[in-house]
């Protein structure tokens, strides 16, 4: 379990300080998969740096295992840092050495000998698909299978957390569904906590249960990814969930109604289990097609075995009857809305 | 006007271009390794270094631009009295070798610096990441980054130690540098003169050749293959 503590952290830049975390309360629970979100400057990269000591808290403790870091020693930094495996946006593998040297590294430095390296370095090409790949260099590679590499090397010393810095931001996106899987496979058959650090919302909806947004140094919404993703609560929550799932009728849809003067226009929102119900035609259904429900556009995901989606409709009939078929929906649990004549939905 | 009269023979030119080798091969062996330690310690112990210690680096710093900034001759019949007292003679191609070392040192030291500078910060963040020591970062990870750098360095460091030598000839070093001062300045002979410059041209584009042939070889030898 990691735990982050009343964490804060400063910079100082001639003697002037900046703050950059601003009291970080965070628990990561083991095997979990956690994201980290937030804008360019948020603090993301010094807040996972943490985790590893590779930054030190200027207040606050960041407590892995029970085990607080600031009490621990040079000489068990390093142990640690051993068994706390790290990848990076520009992989960072060595240009100099080989595929197979360069996973070899970590278990160089410990010194493991010459034999029990090249098994693990096999084994390890095994895993992440790049055996015809052990004599190359890095710069024969594509990023992909750089992020391979750099993946086989950071679990050369098996360790039981995983640190992802932005790891598929310089990779297409197959290449980074590729990735986020292999990831996956890590967190499910090694049993690794995996920490990502992203600025893309479909990297979390692809893997992360757990996940925080970050403004500023601050941590704005933390919680269960799903739960998330149907309930921003803050503004920039609302803007990293609207890049995955958009919650308004696009505009030229919107404009081309008002054309033909279609305004009893409704977003209806699915969540979990309202999906899995007939509820559109059980509206009209039950009002023996008094009103008419119209699809206009619909925008669905799934994260993780959840559909959520939002759907926009016009509903058409006696006003009274609509309003039935409204509370009707409301009692499915579906949330619904209806677009004023200023685009918003109330 | 041209004077083909000459006092250089075959023994004489090779004679001193046996010194220049000598005082190029040994300044060059202790500068190099001097350099280099020098180099990698400004290079971990700067601010943000990865052992950054900021007085250690402020005096090796300091002490390295001083002697840069002295002109080689003078630097070299400055530390001439040392070479008396260590070898007995401040005279001869022995006893410029610690001149030598005195001026190449600081010179590789800034060229090695600048070649550590350039390895990527990514991967001694990797190597931090990793929980390598201070040792193992610079022996594992640093280093072997440089390589195809370093070899430009220590080429370039090689021709500059030629031309130091040159230098050094002047104050009785012997040398090649000695043979087109003595004959071919002071007693105008030409012939002795120009094949010294040809000389000197020949086997500074031999070493430059060579250098840039090894660096790119280590630099791509992984694309060739
Ligand atoms: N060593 C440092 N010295 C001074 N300021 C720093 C240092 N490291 C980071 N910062 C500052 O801290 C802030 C947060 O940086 P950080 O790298 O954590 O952001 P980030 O969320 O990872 O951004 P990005 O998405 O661009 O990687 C930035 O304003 C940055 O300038
Ligand atoms: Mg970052």
């Amino acid at each position: 379990m990691i735990e982050l503590k009343r964490v804060c952290k400063s910079f100082y830049h001639n003697k002037q300080e900046i703050k950059v975390l601003n009291d970080i309360n965070i628990t990561i629970n083991d095997q979990d998969i956690f994201g980290i979100i937030g804008y360019s400057g948020a603090g993301k990269s010094t807040l996972i740096r943490l985790i590893n000591a590779l930054e030190k808290p200027t207040s606050g403790d960041v407590i892995i295992d029970g085990h607080n870091l600031a009490k621990f020693t040079h000489h068990e930094i390093r142990q640690m840092k051993q068994k706390i495996g790290m990848i990076f946006q520009g992989f960072n593998l060595l240009e100099s050495k080989t595929v197979a040297e360069n996973i070899a590294l970590p278990l160089l430095l410990t010194g493991v000998p010459k034999q029990d390296r090249d098994k693990v370095v096999d084994e390890l090409l095994d895993f992440v698909e790049l055996k015809d790949k052990k004599q190359a260099y890095p710069s024969e590679l594509s990023g992909g299978q750089k992020q391979r590499v750099s993946i086989a090397r950071a679990l050369a010393n098996k360790p039981k957390i995983l640190l992802c810095d932005e790891a598929t931001s310089a990779l297409d996106p197959q290449t980074t569904r590729a990735i986020l899987d292999l990831l996956k496979r890590i967190n499910q058959q090694q049993k690794v906590t995996i920490i990502i650090v992203t600025h893309e919302m479909s990297v979390l909806k692809h893997i992360c249960n757990n996940m925080l947004v970050m403004e500023n140094g601050k941590i704005v919404e933390q919680g269960n990814v799903v739960d998330i993703f149907q309930n921003p609560a803050s503004p920039v929550t609302r803007k990293f969930v609207n890049a995955v799932i958009y919650d308004k009728l696009p505009i030229r849809i919107l404009n081309n109604m008002l054309k033909h003067d279609i305004n009893n226009i409704y977003r209806l929102e699915f969540l979990g289990s309202s999906c899995r119900h007939s509820v559109l035609s059980d509206a009209i259904m039950r009002d023996c097609g008094k009103i008419s429900i119209n699809i206009l556009f619909s925008n669905m995901i799934d994260i993780q075995e959840n559909v959520i989606g939002y759907m926009f409709v016009n509903i058409e009939g006696e006003s009274n009857d609509v309003e039935e078929a409204i509370d009707f929906l409301k009692r499915k649990q579906v949330r619904i809305a209806k677009l004023d004549k200023d685009g918003n939905y109330v | 006007m041209f004077d083909f009269n000459t006092l250089l023979t075959p023994e004489l030119f090779f004679v001193s271009l046996y010194q220049t080798f000598f005082m190029v091969g040994i300044s060059l062996f202790f500068g190099a390794i001097l350099g280099t330690l020098f180099a990698v310690i400004l290079v971990i112990t700067k601010p943000n270094g990865i052992a950054e210690h900021k007085i250690c680096y402020s005096i090796l710093n300091t002490i390295i631009n001083i002697v840069r900034s002295i002109p080689s001759l003078i630097l070299l019949v400055s530390v001439l009295p040392l070479s008396y007292f260590i070898i007995g003679t401040s005279y001869g191609t022995t006893a410029a070798i610690l001149p030598l070392i005195f001026f190449v040192s600081p010179y590789i030291s800034r060229l090695v610096e600048n070649s550590l500078l350039e390895v990527d910060n990514g991967i001694i963040e990797a190597a931090n990441a990793m929980g390598a020591t201070t040792w193992q970062v610079i022996w594992h990870f640093l280093l072997p980054e440089a390589k195809s750098s370093l070899v430009l360095t220590y080429t370039t460091a090689t021709i500059g130690l030629i031309g130091a030598t040159a230098v050094a000839g002047t104050i009785g070093a012997g040398g090649i540098g000695d043979l087109a001062l003595n004959y071919g300045y002071y007693r105008f002979d030409h012939v002795a003169m120009i094949t010294t410059i040809i000389t000197l041209i020949i086997i500074v584009q031999i070493i430059q050749t060579i250098g840039n042939k090894l660096s790119k070889s280590i630099r791509n030898h992984h694309r060739e293959t």
